[in-house]
């Protein structure tokens, strides 16, 4: 899965510094040893007690207290060697024991050598095993995808989509501000809160994203109640020589093409300086559900990246800057001035001809969206004695994001949002207690502000959306971990206090009204995990979370863009608290893996928007008026994998995601959850033959049953101009079933370490469908068929 | 092949170069206020419909129309915006890019009265800022009036002098009587 055959479980992503070494090989040539040393990526600590196997040769090791192993009298060969530790995750290597002129039988023995080989390691997030992984093979298979799209191949992750090009994450029913984003090791500030807002973060960039299922307040504040999506690139390393990676790729539907560039190498004149440029730019039509095109749904995007990494003895500083450009168009038929309209697209069963021309085009009209994200990010990792760590971590983001209406002449801009963020982390890990406890101590801060009109203190307008504000917020939390033979366990305690000030004019007023908001909390985690023989591990996971009403939920008053609603917040929300608990079983056997995550969470004072039976008159017409409310609900679910392999040639694997999320006070289900999903994969590695790996994929995504069905607020006082269904403008949609296919091939070439053509038709049958979870699911049907081509080369 | 890649990679850097400076557009349209004249020689009524600050707040203020049976009256409709000072006219805006837009006046009921255009924009279609409304019979009942905003699409334009595409910009109704 990861870069030369690494593996993932479940626990964690470790890297290791290996070295390898041959010595003497004689006749025989089963003299020679393997030889390194397993330390922790980020804190450097050597790691004692981890397995180290040959299993084909039967040798296996542990590392010392120093970290160090050694095995010896391997013969020759070829090998995949295991490397186990409890707490890490379990990875495979492949390490070939061979000299490089393999057909030469007169090996010279001291040309026989491997250089060491770096491996750099990484604690597990989670130790009950709520977590996974996508690596950067499988994020090579998915390039040109939205964020969102490439993380439903997790099982519990869906999308809200606004249209094609829009996609939000949804983790076990939680989204937007509950989701926490984690990029480049910086808390992603942005406009988390609306439902078309989609994280701003290049999916080129990414070399590895593990998602936590499930709260993590303890260790990344507030917010993380639903999970976490940590976005990484790789670390930067010694090169002697540029390193480039060319990623391409092209899409029949919307003619998408995109293009991403990475140059690495380390400098000559500067020891220690190692840095990476990267760019990557992309562009899509309009594009096509199978029955007709969609006007007005291109997309742009142009990002940018440079990072650089200084290390000398003990001091390693991180420099990073990234910018995020993006344009899409909203399809025109989505665009709607009052309910009316509203039901009047509702009741079409296809776009009007205007909305879905014949003719194909990149031009972007209003409505769009413009956004722009940048993020400087400076870190400082310095080694202390005794194993002891101590990391500064800097952050500045800068959000603008503009979403342009369909209005008269070229001067009206509908929406500004333009949010300001510094964050500062400093972390340090002490040395380990009585040999099995090792934690780290940390403190968080957090300065915001947004302007929407006027400055900061001086607001110009009263009919924005979001009114000034300015927030700061400060933690600190305590973790430690406990690991001893099968058992591993983990604890921690946090505290945050938020401050809230926000700056706004009352309607046809010119004196400033300013309030503000204080919220503090604790929250706390403790996480178990045994292993039993290797093969089955069980894990469990308490934890709190918590997340402060955002201005969005508080302050909201006016007629939201596009979705034909009036949305009226509610000034006197209380946090929002949740209690996790989950449960993880996996079982891995040598042709059959089976894991199943269960979870229940309790959320107090759950905050969402639901529609009063009113509607308010504006001058455009009447808009039914929706209201946030809080409520106390209960999620439930179940991500259930199975996976049956043989001889690593044929894989077959399902995952299934089910969810029940109910609203406790009212007794029934809560509006806008995923449904329950299937998703089934057959893989065949052929590696002899023209084509190396086949990959048949069928998701099944059932009818949401579950919606409300009684009013949330009382007064349904006069009828309005649209007969909510369930508080929905439209019943839930029917099931679907998808079929995609890939092919991938490896090339060899000279010059080139690695090159990959990646081929996939994603809805081969042009099934026509709508989600759910698509917010344009009243206008039009999805995307057809799409196929696409990829290439990933290394060189 | 490395110096493929740098050159891919300029070229990529060399598209965009940075975005300027992210200035806040004019600010949001609104409308506050729709107005109807209606004239017969040199009789003029007006009614208004105000909304001053704007969606949600305070409740709109609506005159009720009151006209006389069975005469043909001189229509104008003005679009104001009155949050402003001054007003702004968002009428001449609208005549400016009349080939977008359409005003749609719609009574509840044939025996109120019928409305018929008198303005054409550059393609030969009704605008609908000026037109004839001609009274019937003593009734009551209510006056739809929309203004429909149908911009181009993908270059391609739109208004084909029915109210079907596009979206509203404006939809209220008056109430009316003839007496």
């Amino acid at each position: 899965m990861l870069q030369k055959g690494f593996y993932f479980k479940n626990f964690l992503i470790l890297t290791f510094v290996l070295s390898f070494q041959f010595l003497q090989a004689q006749e025989v040539n089963c003299s020679c040893f393997v030889e390194g040393k397993i330390t922790d990526k980020h804190t450097r600590e050597p790691i004692a007690g981890a397995m180290i196997e040959i299993s084909v040769q039967k040798k296996a090791t542990f590392s010392d207290k120093n970290g160090k192993y050694r095995i010896e009298n391997v013969c020759e060969g070829k090998y995949e060697m295991k490397i186990r530790i409890l707490g890490y995750d379990t990875q495979k290597l492949e390490v070939n024991l061979l000299h490089e002129n393999t057909h030469d039988f007169r090996l010279n023995e001291s040309e026989i050598h491997l250089d060491g080989i770096n491996i750099s390691a990484k604690r597990i997030e989670s130790v009950s095993g709520n977590e996974k992984q996508l690596d950067a093979e499988q994020l090579k298979k998915m390039t040109g995808q939205n964020l969102a799209s490439i993380l439903t191949s997790i099982s519990g992750v869906s999308i809200i989509q606004t249209g094609s090009s829009i996609g939000k994450p949804v983790i076990h029913g939680m989204h937007s501000n509950r989701i926490l984003t984690i990029n480049n090791g910086i808390r992603h500030e942005a406009q988390q809160w609306g439902n078309e807002h989609a994280p701003e973060i290049d999916p080129f960039l990414a070399k590895q994203i593990t998602i936590i299922k499930g709260a993590k307040s303890v260790r990344y504040g507030p917010d993380a109640i639903g999970g976490v999506i940590i976005i990484e690139p790789n670390e930067l390393r010694h090169l002697d020589s540029i390193k480039t990676e060319i990623n391409h790729f092209s899409m029949s539907n919307g003619w998408q093409n995109g293009i991403s560039g990475i140059v690495e190498s380390s400098s000559h004149k500067i020891n220690g300086l190692d840095w990476r440029l990267q760019a990557s730019t992309k562009k899509g039509g309009n594009v096509a559900t199978p029955n007709y095109n969609l006007a007005n749904t291109g997309s742009q995007e142009f990002n940018y990246s440079i990072g650089a990494k200084y290390s000398r003895k003990r001091t390693d500083i991180n420099a990073f800057f990234s910018q995020f450009n993006s344009k899409i168009g909203i399809f025109s038929g989505s665009h709607i001035g009052n309910t009316t309209d509203l039901a009047q697209a509702i009741g079409r069963e296809k776009p009007l001809g205007i909305y879905t021309p014949e003719s194909f085009t990149f031009k972007i009209n209003r409505p769009y969206q413009d956004i722009q994200h940048s993020l400087l990010k400076l870190k400082l990792n310095q080694q202390l004695r005794n194993n002891q760590n101590l990391q500064f971590t800097f952050g500045q983001q800068y959000n603008f994001r503009s979403e342009v209406d369909a209005l008269r002449g070229d001067r009206n801009t509908a929406q500004v949002f333009k949010i300001n963020t510094n964050t500062l982390e400093v972390l340090f890990n002490h040395k380990p207690f009585f040999k099995n406890i090792a934690g780290n101590i940390g403190l968080n801060g957090l300065y915001q502000y947004n302007i929407s009109t006027g400055k900061i203190l001086e607001p110009q307008k009263s009919n924005v959306l979001i009114p000034n504000y300015t927030n700061f917020t400060i933690g600190a939390f305590w973790i430690e971990r406990y690991v001893k033979g099968d058992y591993e366990l983990e604890a921690g305690i946090r505290w945050d206090k938020r401050f809230l000030d926000v700056y706004y004019l009352e309607r046809l007023q010119s004196q400033v009204t300013s309030d503000e908001f204080t919220n503090q909390s604790i929250t706390n985690t403790l996480s178990i995990s045994r292993n039993f023989n290797n093969r089955l591990k069980v894990g469990y996971n308490f934890a709190t979370a918590w997340k402060p009403p955002v201005v969005s939920e508080l302050y909201s008053d006016g007629v939201h863009h596009g979705s034909a609603a009036y949305e009226v917040g509610e000034l006197d929300l209380k946090s929002e608290k949740v209690i996790e608990n989950s449960v993880v079983i996996n079982f891995a056997d040598k042709f059959y893996q089976f894991e199943v995550l269960g979870y229940f969470n309790y959320l107090k004072n759950y905050i969402f928007l639901a529609p009063t039976g009113n509607s308010v008159l504006t001058i455009r017409g009447a808009f039914p008026e929706f209201k946030y409310t809080q409520t106390n609900a209960r999620f439930v679910g179940f991500d259930i994998s199975n996976s049956w392999s043989k001889f690593q040639k044929f894989t077959l694997s399902n995952q299934l995601s089910l969810l029940w999320a109910d609203d406790l006070e009212r007794n029934q289900p809560l509006i806008f959850m995923p449904a329950n999903r299937s998703e089934t994969n057959l893989t065949f590695k052929l590696n002899d033959f023209w084509i190396n790996e086949v990959m048949l994929n069928h998701r099944l995504v059932f009818k949401q049953n579950r919606t409300p069905t009684s009013s949330i607020f009382q007064n349904p006082a006069e009828s309005s101009f649209l007969n909510l269904i369930d508080g929905d403008y439209m019943a839930a949609p029917d099931a679907y079933n998808l079929f995609d296919i890939m092919v991938t091939k490896d090339l060899k070439f000279k010059k080139t370490d690695s090159f990959k053509v990646i081929f996939e038709c994603k809805n081969i049958l042009n099934t026509v469908y709508r989600d759910y979870l698509n917010r344009f699911r009243y206008f039009s049907d999805e995307i057809g068929r799409n196929i696409s081509i990829r290439t990933n080369i290394i060189f | 092949m490395k110096k493929l890649g740098i050159v891919i990679l300029s070229i990529v850097l060399g598209i965009s170069a940075c975005k300027k400076d992210h200035e806040v557009g004019h600010e949001n349209e609104l409308i506050t206020t729709i107005k109807l004249n209606f004239k017969n020689g040199n009789d003029t009524k007006s009614f208004a419909y105000k909304d001053l600050d704007g969606d949600g707040g305070m409740a709109p203020k609506v005159d009720k129309i009151s006209l006389k049976p069975n005469i043909n009256y001189d229509l104008t409709v003005e679009f104001l915006d009155e949050s402003k000072t001054p007003a702004f006219n968002i009428t001449d805006e609208i005549k400016e890019e009349a080939d977008e837009h359409l005003v749609v006046i719609t009574p509840s009921s044939v025996a109120i009265g019928t409305f018929t255009y008198a303005d054409k924009d550059v393609n030969q279609l009704p605008i609908g800022l000026m037109g004839k409304f001609t009274s019937k019979l003593a009734a009551e009942g209510t006056l739809k009036v929309q203004l429909r905003h149908q911009p181009p699409i993908n270059g391609k334009k739109t208004k084909d002098g029915t109210a079907t595409p596009g979206s509203d910009d404006a939809n209220i109704n008056f109430e009316i009587e003839v007496k």
